[in-house]
C-alpha cells in the first residue's frame, strides 16, 4: 500500500508547476530555461507473465547554458515475482546525464535541434535482472537526440549505445510524433497525442524488440500530466521474458 | 462674508489644482512604461514559449507579457526609468535559447528604437542605393524582408519602412543586381513593385504576415533579355 501511495505522490506532485510539451518517452534536444531546474517524474510499471516491475524516478534537470544541460535521476524501483512470491524494492541505479545541443535551426514558429547525450548509471540499486529497472551494475548510455517542432506537429528521434557491465549491451532507437489536439495558445492549455516507437537490439544475442507507446499529455497553465501505454510489436525473447505491456505516467514542472 | 468668499475661493482652487495634479500624475504613471516588441524564432510549442517568458521575467519589472504563437511576436512592458536597451532584450532572448529577430522599443515619450536582423559582416562598400516598394504587414515581415535582402552577397544594408512599405537597399553592383534583390525578396514571400511572390510561398507565411497582394497587372517586371539579341 505504501509503495502505491509513494508512486501516486511521485507521479502527481505539482506545486508551482508549469507546462511542458515534449514527447513522453523519447528524449528531446530542446532545452529551455537557462539556470533553471526542471523536475520530472515518469513512473513505469512493466507487466510480464509472472513478474511486475516498477521504476519511479525523480529527475532534476539543470540548464547551465541554452545548449548545455546536466541532470540527476534518483529512482525508486521494485520487482514482484508472483511465481516465487518474492518482492524487492528500494533505491534503483542512480544516474547522471549530460546533454549538449550542437545543432539549432530556428524559423518562425518552428525549430530543429540536435543534441549529444551521455548518461552514466551507478551500481546503487539491487539486481532485478532488468536493466531498465535496476541491475546494480555500471552502465553508460551515449547517443544522439533529434527534434523538430512546429505548431502543427512535432517529431523526435533518439539513437544510442547502452553499455551494461557484465551483461549484454544494447543499441537503442526511438521515434516519436506528437499531435496537438487543440489550437496552440499561450499560456498553454492543450492536449497532445503522442505516438512513439521504442526499439532495442541486444548486441549479444541479436534479439530485436520493438514497442509502440501511445500517450496523451494534458497541459493547463503551469501543470502537465502525461500517461502512456507501451505494447510490444516485435519481441524476440524467451516467453517468460516477454513484456505484456508497460504503463507510464508522470508530470513535469519548472522551478 | 468677505472671509467666507475668500475661503470658498481657496477651497475651490485647491480642489481644481489637486484634480489637475492627480490627472497629470495618472497620465505620467500610465505613460511611464516602455513597450517592447520582439519577433522570436524557434518557438515551436507553447511550452517553449513558457521558457522564454520565465527568462524575460528575470528582468525585474516585465509586465503584460504576451506571445503570439503563430508569429512568434512577443510583447511586454517595462518601467521607463530602468532604461532597457535593445541589447538587453536580445541578450535575454538568446539566453532563453531562441533567436531574436526584429526588435523595437517604444519609449514612454513616444520615440521608437528599432533593430533589424543581424546578418554576416560585410567586407565591401556599397556603390548603389535603390528604393522600391515591398508589400508587408508587421515587424516580422520587416525581419524577413531585410534578412532576405541581406542574405545576398553584395548587399551592404537593407531597411524596410513598415509604414511606407518602401525598402532602401545599399549594394555593390559588381556583385549583385537589382533584379536579384527583387528575386530574393519575392522568394521570401513578399511582393515587390517588379516581382510577385509565388502563391505557395505567400500562403506559407504566418497569418499575420499575409498582407494584401499587389495587383500583378500593375507591376512593371524586369525586361527579359532575349538571347537572340546577343547573337552576332
Amino acid at each position: 500500500m505504501k509503495m502505491y501511495l509513494w508512486l501516486f505522490a511521485l507521479c502527481f506532485i505539482a506545486f508551482n508547476a508549469s507546462a511542458q510539451g515534449p514527447p513522453i518517452i523519447t528524449d528531446k534536444p530542446i532545452m529551455i530555461g537557462e539556470k533553471r531546474i526542471v523536475f520530472k517524474t515518469l513512473t513505469r510499471v512493466e507487466v510480464r507473465e509472472n513478474i511486475r516491475f516498477f521504476n519511479a524516478p525523480i529527475m532534476a534537470h539543470y540548464v547551465i547554458k541554452p545548449n548545455l544541460l546536466v541532470a540527476a535521476h534518483i529512482p525508486f524501483a521494485g520487482v514482484n515475482h508472483f511465481e516465487h512470491d518474492h518482492k524487492q524494492s528500494g533505491l534503483g541505479d542512480l544516474s547522471v546525464q549530460m546533454k549538449y545541443q550542437f545543432f539549432r535551426w530556428d524559423e518562425s514558429s518552428k525549430t530543429a535541434r540536435a543534441a549529444l547525450k551521455v548518461q552514466q548509471y551507478f551500481p546503487t540499486g539491487f539486481d532485478s535482472n532488468n536493466y531498465e529497472i535496476s541491475v546494480g551494475e555500471w552502465q553508460t548510455f551515449a547517443g544522439f537526440t533529434f527534434g523538430y517542432e512546429a505548431l502543427r506537429y512535432g517529431l523526435g528521434a533518439n539513437v544510442g549505445y547502452h553499455y551494461v557491465a557484465n551483461r549484454a549491451d544494447f543499441f537503442h532507437y526511438k521515434l516519436s510524433a506528437g499531435l496537438p489536439l487543440m489550437p496552440l495558445v499561450y499560456p498553454p492549455k492543450q492536449i497532445n497525442l503522442y505516438f512513439e516507437y521504442d526499439g532495442e537490439i541486444n548486441l549479444e544475442s541479436g534479439a530485436h524488440n520493438l514497442f509502440l507507446a501511445q500517450g496523451i499529455q494534458y497541459a493547463i497553465k503551469r501543470i502537465t500530466f502525461e500517461t502512456a501505454i507501451k505494447i510490444p510489436l516485435i519481441q524476440n525473447e524467451p516467453e517468460r521474458e516477454k513484456q505484456k505491456y508497460t504503463l507510464l505516467f508522470g508530470t513535469r514542472f519548472i522551478i | 462674508m468677505k472671509t467666507i468668499k475668500i475661503i470658498t475661493t481657496i477651497i475651490l482652487v485647491s480642489l481644481v489644482t489637486t484634480s489637475l495634479f492627480a490627472q497629470k500624475k495618472k497620465t505620467e504613471k500610465k505613460g511611464s512604461k516602455d513597450e517592447i516588441t520582439v519577433q522570436v524564432d524557434g518557438l515551436g510549442c507553447p511550452f517553449c514559449a513558457y521558457g522564454l517568458e520565465k527568462k524575460m521575467k528575470e528582468l525585474d519589472g516585465v509586465k503584460a507579457f504576451k506571445i503570439e504563437m503563430e508569429s512568434g511576436l512577443t510583447t511586454f512592458t517595462y518601467p521607463t526609468e530602468r532604461k532597457i536597451s535593445i541589447e538587453d532584450v536580445r541578450h535575454q532572448v538568446t539566453k532563453a535559447g531562441y533567436t531574436p529577430m526584429s526588435l523595437s522599443i517604444k519609449r514612454a515619450d513616444g520615440s521608437i528604437e528599432e533593430s533589424k536582423y543581424e546578418t554576416h559582416e560585410v567586407d565591401y562598400t556599397a556603390n548603389q542605393t535603390i528604393e522600391f516598394e515591398v508589400a508587408g504587414n508587421c515587424n516580422m515581415c520587416k525581419g524577413r524582408i531585410e534578412r532576405a535582402a541581406m542574405g545576398l552577397y553584395g548587399v551592404a544594408n537593407a531597411n524596410w519602412n513598415k509604414r511606407k512599405k518602401i525598402i532602401k537597399v545599399e549594394y555593390l553592383d559588381t556583385e549583385v543586381s537589382e533584379k536579384q534583390i527583387h528575386q530574393v525578396i519575392s522568394g521570401a514571400g513578399y511582393d515587390t513593385d517588379k516581382m510577385i511572390a509565388f502563391e505557395d510561398v505567400y500562403n506559407s507565411l504566418p497569418g499575420c504576415c499575409q498582407y494584401k497582394r499587389m495587383n500583378a497587372d500593375l507591376i512593371t517586371p524586369f525586361e527579359e533579355k532575349n538571347s537572340v539579341d546577343n547573337v552576332d
